[in-house]
């Protein structure tokens, strides 16, 4: 990844862009950046009706194409009314680095988390991938006490190798 | 947002710039129907390109009944496409309710289950859609009954670089 970045990838503009909206003229060179390292989401949907755990995750990146990862959004499907177990365990697989020392519960990180809520909180998470990583999650619970499904999204910035341009 | 004790405020500037830049919104609204799929688009068209930064969305929850019924869980999945070149930039359908907020939108009259919270929080996702493309919004509904999705991308549309030259 030191490679990767030191071959001149980075990232997009901050969220401070609105700043430099009225501060710097955005030129082609940008456009071509952020079209290079852009936003994008990966996502799964879990069946837990089988009570089996460990649940393993894993969302495997291509050679051309690394991954910043932002944060995580989940849903527990149909299971509102019942106060699920769910503990998760993240790890960087290019560094075969566990980012926990031990699973969390996963409504400690995200929200909506139960279908009456609808609120979108999120702990931000910093963690990048290398190009054929993989970004693997394992999910823990209890048998008989799950709802039907988890629903699970990342946000987060994918980087590019390709030098592309919109021109 | 402009920092006052950081930044100073050359309004002249920012009157300049704003003939190259300037903030953006586009809206996209579409009914699904009843279990089916389809591809909804906001065009670009040929002003400038559209830098995205954020979204905000609603979706409906009715499921088929006689009256409808509107049951509160989520059955919009969304994938969203980059248009000109057919580039997902999501790997799969996501749930509406994964990445749109303020959410649910309670349509139907006498349904016991609460108002959504009325919460805007923008999902963050950036993204430059290039002049005459397209923002590309692929939408599955697995009710039996049609859901209306509602979108707006915030951003900032950016001139072609030729016209600035003009």
């Amino acid at each position: 990844m030191q490679e990767f970045i030191r071959e001149g990838k980075t990232f997009p503009f901050p969220y401070s862009v609105y700043q430099a909206l009225l501060t710097q003229k955005i030129t082609g060179d940008m456009l071509s950046q952020i079209n290079q390292n852009h936003s994008f989401s990966f996502y799964k949907r879990i069946d837990l009706t089988t009570g089996v755990f460990p649940i393993t995750i894993i969302w495997r990146l291509p050679e051309d194409y690394g991954y910043h990862l932002e944060g995580l959004r989940a849903y527990y499907g149909q299971g509102e009314n019942l106060s699920p177990v769910i503990y998760y365990q993240l790890y960087q697989t290019n560094r075969n680095r566990e980012l926990q020392d031990n699973p969390i519960p996963l409504r400690l990180i995200t929200t909506p988390g139960s279908n009456q809520l609808n609120r979108y909180y999120m702990v931000r998470l910093n963690i990048t991938y290398a190009p054929a990583a993989m970004i693997k999650i394992v999910i823990q619970g209890q048998s008989g006490q799950n709802p039907e499904f988890i629903d699970i999204m990342t946000e987060g910035l994918r980087i590019t190798r390709e030098y592309r341009t919109i021109y | 947002m402009l920092n006052p004790y950081h930044e100073k405020i050359d309004i002249s500037r920012i009157i300049q710039l704003q003939n190259y830049q300037y903030q953006n919104a586009l809206y996209l609204e579409e009914e699904v129907p009843a279990s089916s799929q389809l591809d909804a688009a906001v065009s670009i068209t040929s002003i400038g390109h559209f830098m995205l930064l954020s979204m905000t969305g609603s979706y409906t929850t009715k499921i088929a009944d006689s009256p409808a019924v509107d049951d509160n869980i989520n059955h919009l999945f969304v994938q969203l496409v980059d248009g000109a070149n057919h580039r997902e930039l999501f790997d799969d359908y996501i749930p509406a309710n994964l990445f749109l907020s303020p959410g649910r939108e309670k349509v139907l009259a006498g349904v016991d289950i609460p108002v959504s919270s009325p919460l805007f929080l923008e999902y963050p996702f950036i993204y430059t859609f290039p002049l005459n493309g397209q923002i590309l919004v692929r939408i599955r509904n697995d009710s039996d009954y049609a859901n209306t999705l509602r979108i707006m991308f915030k951003g900032i549309r950016i001139f072609n670089i030729q016209r600035q030259d003009l």
